[in-house]
């Protein structure tokens, strides 16, 4: 494998954990009590191990319960056993197993002795499901009444540069940032910004460059945001009726694929430059911005430039439209608050146009127009393109993982 | 100029030149030098870069190439 792919293969696996790592719910259960639900048996020596430190929790915390099962010597603790496993989906996993509230430890260690600590400490302060109780009981056990160890509501995640964010917001934040900014280096519509940062060079006026070239970045970045908002409740209102789910995910295949094809085709062609294609479309949009750049009145200038931007973006969505529609449905299938969705997709806008504010205000600051190699709009393609097949594998054949997380 | 690539190229075509001064940078637009793009057709990868000697083109090649394969190419010619 070679230094790129490992590179690529590394982003996605953290692309696929936080759009998909699973978040946290709390639900009700007995005030303070915590139920430790110890799956052993006797010959194991690290069942043996944990054994021992339970008993010395049972002084520490008095509010816990330990209850033992040793799964060789008792039938109806093997089938309960067996029942936990299939719960929680580990139905390979061996002892020792402990169960506390909706968490599974598997095997005895260091870290699990924190663990064991940590999980206490938290069911004691907050209320919580007790799955081996609700699987004892005949109740059913929904995939929300599992939970994960490192986060329950309310925590929040210290992420760099961002800062803290909350934990059940984590998966959904950091894929905006992800897939946003492979969106952004999509090469799409940066060539009308590198045409506009060159005619501004012409201008004698530093204000008049400035404005200009802001009205076009922030025109972009609203119509993006106003054509994401709009896939996002046309998403909501249809997220129920199946055929639609798997017309996305064909979607999302057939553009993933096309893209991976692109990438292929031009990797073994070793010639990375700019393609030419629609050469009189962009010719008559270049025409129009030497026209707007030149008005005296700055006014109808940004107005005239705000109009362009509206005008190319809307051009180039068929090339970008991929994933920030499949970013919209997953937000519309994890039913997140208005304020939310409106977040994330601020979030996600802002890392789209990243790459644009970095080369206009470089430009601009060194009156030398800069530009990003177009090797990176290739990564970008591979990189949106195993995306799209990942998100359109999901949706078609484990629909769960996006809607429930 | 709306081509990235064609951006990068220009500051490393400039670059060279401006360490040799037995070649000469000659630019043509895309979109504005219409006749000189008729004569050369460039293809459907910009920038395109010629290397003529005496109004005798030696070499052409599109695309990104770092400055040393750039130097390499023309080397082969001087």
């Amino acid at each position: 494998m070679t230094r790129r792919a490992k590179k690529a293969l590394a982003l996605i696996i953290v692309i696929a954990m936080a759009v998909f790592f699973p978040m946290t719910k709390v639900f009700a259960a007995t005030e303070n009590e915590v139920n430790l639900y110890f799956f052993y048996e006797e010959i194991c020596s690290h069942c043996q191990a944990e054994s021992e430190y339970l008993d010395t929790l049972e002084t520490t915390y008095p509010n816990i319960v330990i209850h033992r099962y040793e799964v060789n010597t008792s039938q109806a603790n093997e089938e309960l056993f067996e029942s936990v496993r299939e719960v929680f989906g580990k139905t390979n996993s061996l002892t020792p197993f402990l169960v506390i509230g909706g968490v599974a430890l598997i095997g005895f260690s260091d870290q699990t002795e924190t663990d064991i600590d940590s999980l206490i400490t938290r069911y004691t302060e907050t209320e919580h499901v007790d799955v081996v109780a609700k699987i004892i009981a005949g109740e059913h056990v929904s995939s929300s009444d599992i939970e994960y160890l490192r986060f329950s509501e309310g925590d929040y995640v210290n992420l760099p540069i961002i800062g803290l964010v909350p934990v059940d917001s984590v998966s959904l934040f950091l894929a905006a940032i992800v897939i946003g900014l492979v969106d952004g280096f999509n090469p799409c519509a940066m060539w009308i910004l590198l045409f506009l940062i060159t005619l501004l060079f012409g201008l004698d006026d530093k204000k008049r460059r400035w404005a200009l070239g802001i009205a076009f970045l922030l025109t972009s970045g609203i119509f993006y945001y106003l054509i994401m908002v709009a896939w996002f409740n046309i998403g909501l209102s249809v997220a129920s009726v199946a055929w639609v789910r798997i017309a996305i995910a064909t979607f999302a295949l057939v553009f993933g694929l096309y893209n991976l094809v692109s990438f292929i085709r031009s990797a073994g062609k070793h010639e990375t430059g700019c393609e030419v294609t629609n050469v009189s479309t962009k010719r008559k949009i270049q025409e129009r911005i030497r026209k707007v750049v030149a008005m005296k009145n700055i006014f109808p200038a940004i107005l005239g430039i705000m109009l362009i931007a509206i005008a190319v973006n809307f051009l180039e969505l068929a090339c970008s439209a991929g994933l920030p529609l499949l970013y919209t449905q997953i937000l519309a299938y994890r039913e997140v608050s208005t304020a939310a969705y409106l977040f994330y997709i601020f979030i996600y806008v802002f890392f789209f146009l990243i790459d644009d504010i970095a080369v206009f205000v470089a430009s601009m600051a060194t009156l030398q127009v800069k530009a990003i190699s177009n090797r990176f709009g290739k990564i970008s393609k591979l990189l949106g393109g195993i995306i799209m097949l990942v998100i359109g594998v999901l949706l078609m054949f484990f629909p769960g993982v996006i809607m429930l997380g | 100029m709306w081509c990235p690539s064609c951006i990068i190229m220009t500051n490393r075509l400039q670059k060279i030149v401006s360490a040799d001064p037995s070649l000469d940078l000659v630019q043509y637009d895309f979109d504005l030098d219409i006749k000189m793009v008729e004569k050369y057709v460039p293809g459907k990868i910009l920038p395109l870069v010629v290397l003529e000697k005496g109004g005798k083109e030696l070499i052409r090649f599109s695309g990104e190439l770092s400055q040393k394969d750039i130097m390499k190419k023309i080397g082969e010619y001087k």
